[in-house]
């Protein structure tokens, strides 16, 4: 396998001889956590106490493999790197990732904050029942993020994208038992996964217009006249629900159901971030988009403040958090909406600002639950004196995103000042930007400020259900690690600031040079300083009057419940589609089988009448019949007389047996024509199925055949006459197109040197169509478990009806 | 129904189509045959002994894990497309060949066992079906 300069595209159509071995990396950074998932559940249940143990290994081998893969692609200069494996090269099909400055940016970002999230996990959830579920899961969804950061043909990012969805969905529901788990996971899977189908759309119409479905290719050659208004707007959306911007924002603060380690992991570090992934990831296609320079900066703006006011009038901690969080990103996607070389570097930077800081308080989050029994803040406060160490995490991680030097978060906040100054924003609009950016500044400080004082400093309206205290260490330890990165990212952004910060900001703004970065906290007496010492001191001044803040929120608050929101819009929405799928779902599916029998039969018969009228129906179209030995003539007789004995029957029994009958008819037809695989086949399913038949029956309700109506019986005759014809007919249309020339021939002379079968049927079954042969075992398979499924798993013995 | 010839008979088949159904397996790639047909031919003994004793019976008899079975199929169907994926494309097949004392050389080939996941399948999902419905009766009576 080599690996290509992404660009370079023709030289790796037809490449010779692929070996697996450079391939290794990406595979096991990518699928070695499925794989895991798959294991750690059954290790995690059997040994409980070491469940996260087993479950640390997958973020670990991700860590190391994206590691593996960053010196691969230092050592080629920090050239982006196309890895490919042909899955179907005759079909063209094949599995290609992508590798440069921003995926590995992101794997980074999804492996590490993997081990911090298991490591918690272990203190957190050890007395949990569903250790294995837990892990699988969280191990599964990691292995998604990271399809999804690695993936080059968009159709991929796609699947790897929704699979994060589905993993989010199961983990916020993890306490299914609970009414607002399932309420949190179902809003979010709906609300996740229409923009998923948005971003279907916009694929979909992407690689339409430019034949073009993968991104590095489509990256590499950014084709404005392809990025439609409607193209841009649905990549908008699927990020927007992705990300929990507002409007779409409403999912984020349900899915706080979900254990704190998945708040931390996936509600605030990496999923949520996937949008932010998306965006940076088409910057250089979208960017150019007239809109964007509106509609991004002002979706992000619209979050930002949005979530920040939010947050100030939750009471649940997590629930602050997650208006946090909304509001954290919406401060990303304006960096990215006010685009050019400063704002792409600050976003980047602040993803890992944000991840390590929120993710800490998170951590903190689930020790004050953990210990005290609520995560209610009218019945917290005052902790600082029993929890000294969580308060420092807490004090530390809030004061990095509330921009306060030296936490790594002040570089980020006085980065997005600075951009905000620079005259990107468009026309007229321009002059606003600064006076927003300080706006959504000053209250993300105020939320963080009241997150510490309400907890930490002021003293609670109730009692905790317990007496709260620090945590053991080893609960500690994940958070504290956290903190402490946010705080290293301010000290010495050096250490990532050219290895990982400008490669990834080169790759979003499809420059093939990574920028010199020189980050520092100190940037001398400038107008952005001048905002960061605005935005603390009028934090500060506003917490302290907070109690009036309080009550003009509350005034607003009154007010904005009077009109619709979107809250009020999702569950409308929900209501009405349930009003109105379910008397459809009642009249499709009513349980009567012979209704079932009815649409299924009539279906096929639309559709062949549709393909006869298609057909030039030519004169000799009819086989010719002058040829025909008596012997086969009989059988076929046979064959119709037995196929009407089935219908005609009025009692089960004797109507099968009918059945089986021109079964084994067929088998002979099938002797006399020399095809004695074919009779014995036929031979083993119809005994087969009359058995089967006759057991099915018995779960049947004994129903007497009722005097049917001379309508039904015209209607149930002609959908069997018109079935039954239109296969005779197109069988004899079958057998009159042996002039077209068929693959029969390259598969008798093939078959031996190709696919070492004398056997053609069997090597077309397990060879030449050995795909169709894989669907067809698995629909088997499926097919086998629905019956078990139906008949071990349904209710009690005596509700049989 | 208890019919004294089908009870005397049905064990003797059994032994002959299972050994039937093993050699159409073995020699599906140059003779008529093949995993389906293999698979089939299994369960249809099998499933004679349900017709010819109680269903108790053939439960006794044939107490394995259909289930897993199956399941395993599927899984050695995966294992042998991905196999096939470290030779140029999923599924591709290749062929290999042993030399073996006193049998002399023999010829693999991974559509073989392709082959023998369709076998596994088959026979794993018509026992599983067979042995799910008549479960189901039993705990009703």
């Amino acid at each position: 396998m080599r690996r290509f300069p992404a660009g370079s595209f023709t030289q790796h159509l037809n490449q010779p001889d692929i070996g697996p071995s450079d391939l290794a990396a990406i595979l096991t950074a990518v699928f070695f956590p499925f794989l895991a998932a798959l294991a750690v559940p059954y290790f995690a249940e059997r040994y409980r106490r070491s469940a996260a143990w087993f479950a640390m290994t997958a973020p670990l081998v991700s860590l190391a493999a994206v590691g593996r893969l960053y010196g691969d692609w230092a050592a080629g200069g920090g050239k982006a790197l196309l890895y490919t494996l042909p899955w179907a090269p005759s079909a063209n099909v094949e599995v290609s990732f992508l590798v440069d400055g921003l995926s590995l940016l992101w794997g980074f970002l999804v492996a590490g904050m993997g081990v911090f999230t298991v490591l918690y996990s272990n203190w957190y959830l050890y007395e949990e029942s569903a250790l294995g579920r837990y892990y699988g899961f969280l191990i599964a969804f990691m292995g998604s993020m990271l399809g999804v950061v690695f993936a080059d043909h968009l159709i991929a990012l796609f699947v790897f994208w929704e699979l994060t969805s589905i993993t989010s969905y199961f983990l916020i529901g993890f306490w299914w038992e609970r009414k607002e788990s399932v309420y949190g996971a179902q809003k979010a899977i709906l609300i996740t996964g229409g923009g998923g189908l948005a971003l279907l759309g916009a694929f979909l119409l992407l690689g339409g217009a430019t034949g073009e479905w993968r991104l590095s290719a489509l990256l590499a050659r950014p084709d404005p006249a392809a990025v439609t208004p409607a193209v841009f707007f649905l990549v908008l959306i699927g990020a927007a629900t992705k990300s929990a911007q507002w409007p779409f924002h409403i999912w984020l603060p349900n899915a706080m159901e979900a254990p704190t380690p998945i708040s931390a992991f996936l509600h605030s570090a990496t999923m949520v971030k996937a949008g932010i992934y998306l965006l940076s990831r088409f910057y250089p296609l979208l960017g150019g988009h007239p809109a964007w320079g509106y509609a991004v900066p002002a979706l992000g703006m619209a979050s930002m403040i949005a979530g920040g006011i939010l947050s100030l009038r939750a009471t649940d901690l997590k629930a602050i958090l997650a208006y946090g969080t909304i509001s954290q990103l919406g401060l990303i996607v304006t960096f990215l909406g006010f685009g050019g070389e400063a704002a792409v570097v600050g976003g980047t930077l602040h993803l890992y600002n944000h991840a390590v800081a929120k993710a800490a308080l998170f951590m903190v989050a689930g020790i004050i639950h953990h210990e005290s029994g609520t995560r209610d803040v009218r019945s917290l406060g005052k902790l600082r004196k029993p929890m000294p160490c969580t308060h420092a995490i807490a004090v530390v991680a809030a004061i990095s995103l509330i921009g306060i030097p030296p936490m790594g978060g002040f570089i980020t906040k006085e980065m997005l000042y600075e951009s905000s100054l620079l005259p990107g924003g468009p026309g007229p609009w321009g002059a606003f930007w600064p006076w927003l950016t300080l706006a959504a500044g000053i209250v993300t400080a105020l939320y963080h400020l009241r997150f510490l004082g309400a907890t930490f400093w002021e003293r609670g309206e109730e009692e905790p259900p317990k007496h709260p205290h620090d945590p053991p260490l080893g609960m500690l330890a994940a958070p504290a690690v956290l903190a402490f990165l946010a705080l290293v990212l301010g000290l010495a952004p050096g250490l990532i600031q050219n290895a990982l910060i400008a490669p990834a900001a080169a790759a979003t703004l499809g420059r093939a040079q990574a920028p010199v970065l020189n980050l520092a906290l100190w940037h001398g007496l400038n107008v952005p300083l001048l905002m960061s010492a605005v935005t603390i001191a009028a934090g500060i001044l506003l917490y302290a009057g907070f109690g009036r803040v309080a009550l003009v929120l509350e005034g607003g608050a009154a007010l904005w419940r009077r009109g619709p929101g979107p809250d009020k819009a999702y569950d409308g929405l929900i209501r009405w589609a349930q009003d109105r799928t379910w008397p459809l779902l009642t009249a499709l599916q009513d349980g009567n089988l012979r209704r079932y029998l009815r649409w299924t039969m009539a279906a096929p018969v639309l559709l062949l009448l549709y393909a006869a009228a298609q057909l030039d129906w030519r004169p000799g179209i009819w086989p010719d019949m002058r040829g025909v030995a008596f012997l086969p003539a009989a059988v076929c007789a046979l064959i119709i007389a037995a196929s009407f004995a089935t219908a005609l029957f009025p009692r089960r029994i004797p109507a099968i047996l009918a059945l089986g009958t021109t079964g084994y008819a067929i088998s002979a037809l099938y002797l006399m024509l020399k095809a004695p695989d074919l009779a014995l086949t036929q031979i083993m399913i119809e005994s087969a199925s009359v058995v089967l038949f006759l057991l099915v029956f018995w779960y049947l309700p004994e129903l007497e055949p009722v005097a049917s109506t001379v309508g039904r019986r015209v209607r149930d005759w002609t959908i069997a006459l018109s079935l039954g014809g239109a296969a005779t007919a197109g069988m004899a249309l079958a057998m009159n197109s042996h002039e077209v020339r068929t693959v029969a021939d390259y598969f008798m002379r093939t078959s031996k040197p190709i696919a070492g079968f004398k056997n053609v049927v069997n090597a077309i079954i397990v060879d030449y169509r050995g795909y169709d042969t894989l669907g067809e075992i698995t629909v088997l398979v499926i097919a086998g478990v629905a019956i078990y499924a139906m008949t071990r798993l349904t209710g009690e013995p005596n509700c049989n009806h | 129904m208890q019919s004294l010839i089908l009870q005397t008979i049905a064990p003797i088949v059994l032994h002959l189509t299972l050994i039937f159904s093993v050699f159409l397996l073995l020699y599906g790639h140059n003779q008529p045959g093949g995993g389906f047909i293999a698979g089939l031919m299994a369960g249809v003994g099998m499933l004679l002994q349900w017709v010819a004793f109680d269903s108790a019976e053939g439960w006794r008899r044939f107490r394995w894990p259909w289930d897993k079975i199956f399941a395993g199929g599927l899984g050695l169907a995966t294992l042998v497309g991905l196999f096939g994926l470290l030779k140029g494309a999923y599924l591709k097949s290749s062929i290999y060949e042993f030399e073996l004392p006193f049998v002399g050389s023999v010829e693999v080939l991974t559509a073989f066992l392709f082959d023998v996941s369709v076998y596994l399948v088959v026979v794993g999902v018509l026992m599983s079906i067979l042995t799910n419905l008549c479960d189901r009766r039993q705990a009703y009576r």
